[in-house]
């Protein structure tokens, strides 16, 4: 089953000719059923030949959206329909409103469970470093953002980091020079440049 | 020409115009006040200074995020990058944008690369594969909804995906893996660690 949603993601896709045969097959299947859709397809399809046509770069003129702007009707920005509205759709917009509100408060509520920041320990034995930080996605790789603090004489350092679900990676750097990967960390992954990360993954 | 907006008092227009003189500098087209901050820093000259501006406004205009090309720019001079590599960074940015493809995920791995002191040809090097997988994690989940199967958690699961392929899982493994937790309803922390063995 594609929903209308599917089709915009997967258009550009689409009309670069990156599909293949079977999914193109799919995809004009809803496009054929769907008015709106149909529709998407068609404007791009024209814009894109157009586009086309014009070849090389068009320098815009400094002018242009004053002069669009002025040219337009003044109706474009009159408070007719507004006011159409209010006069006719304010009882049941209000009866709309409460009922979409309810289901808006209802989502959001589900929402911020579902991407609900998870507190996450991370512990690291270092008993001869003078700082250890954290560095890793969450935190733009910064060495300087994310501090450990010594937990034990015996060299035990540990920090709390707020993390909504998903997978992160990561690495501890001693004394702002040594990078090193979590030795507790259950997957490592080559990070491209030769070392490795470490892998959190935060369950929601 | 005058320009007529009915209904709305002479000093709402001048604030509206006001406004619009202090916004479009952010919204591209004219200099980014910011920008030219960050530019400045690098070795850059005033020619390629400009060309930093129109890659950052079309940027802009492809979607990404004010702070977030910001950051880019500014984590491409901290990397020491050229010209050359710094606008096919915006320029990588923007094409994510367009595809409607995490943007945050692409800018982490040149976060990650120029933190690492590694030297800029390889960091973008990296980061250009980052975006490599990343389409290549939105078609193997758009084959799954071709498919039949609803991913309501598409866009969490779009830069696992990304990742797991970088690390070296093949298409196929995800693409099974996924069929798979989706066919048994497994929820996206579960897919996650099949994807993360």
């Amino acid at each position: 089953m594609l929903f209308c949603e599917d089709v915009e993601m997967m258009l550009q896709d689409y009309l670069n000719g990156y599909l293949l045969p079977s999914q193109r097959e799919v995809l004009e299947a809803h496009v054929r059923g769907c008015g709106e859709c149909r529709e998407l397809v068609a404007g791009l399809t024209r814009l894109e030949s157009r586009l086309d046509r014009l070849g090389g770069e068009v320098d815009v003129p400094s002018g242009l959206s004053r002069s669009i702007l002025a040219a337009l009707p003044a109706q474009a920005y009159g408070p007719s329909p507004l006011r159409r509205a209010l006069t006719w759709g304010a009882g049941p917009a209000f009866v709309v409103l409460l009922v979409v509100g309810g289901f808006l408060v209802k989502g959001k509520n589900q929402l911020q469970e579902r991407f609900a920041e998870r507190v996450v320990e991370v512990v690291f034995t270092a008993p001869q470093a003078a700082s250890v930080t954290i560095v890793g996605d969450f935190n733009g790789w910064d060495p300087s953002r994310t501090r450990l603090v010594r937990a034990s004489h015996e060299g035990l350092w540990r920090a709390r980091l707020r993390l909504a679900p998903g997978v992160y990676q990561y690495s501890f750097v001693l004394d702002g020079t040594a990078w090193v990967s979590d030795p507790l960390a259950k997957t490592m992954l080559a990070d491209g440049f030769g070392g490795k990360n470490s892998v959190i993954i935060v369950d929601s | 020409m005058r320009l007529r907006l009915p209904g709305i008092p002479t000093a709402g227009v001048v604030i509206v115009l006001l406004a619009g003189l202090l916004v479009a500098p952010a919204v591209g087209g004219t200099t980014n006040r910011a920008l030219e901050r960050v530019v400045a820093k690098g070795m850059f000259s005033a020619d390629e200074g400009a060309r930093m501006q129109r890659a950052f406004a079309a940027a802009r205009q492809a979607g990404v995020e004010e702070r977030d090309a910001l950051s880019l720019v500014e984590t491409c001079v901290e990397g020491e990058f050229d010209a050359s590599q710094a606008l096919r960074m915006l320029s990588i940015a923007a094409q994510l944008a367009l595809e409607k493809l995490p943007v945050d995920s692409f800018i982490a791995k040149v976060e990650e690369g120029v933190s690492k002191r590694v030297s800029a040809d390889r960091v973008v090097q990296v980061a250009e594969r980052r975006a490599l997988m990343l389409n290549k994690a939105k078609l193997i989940l758009n084959a799954l909804v071709l498919q039949g199967f609803a991913i309501d958690d598409r866009d969490e699961l779009l830069p696992d995906l990304a990742a797991a392929l970088e690390a070296g899982r093949t298409p196929e493994e995800a693409r099974t893996i996924l069929s798979e937790a989706l066919k048994s309803g497994e929820r996206i922390g579960s897919i996650r660690r099949k994807l993360f063995p």
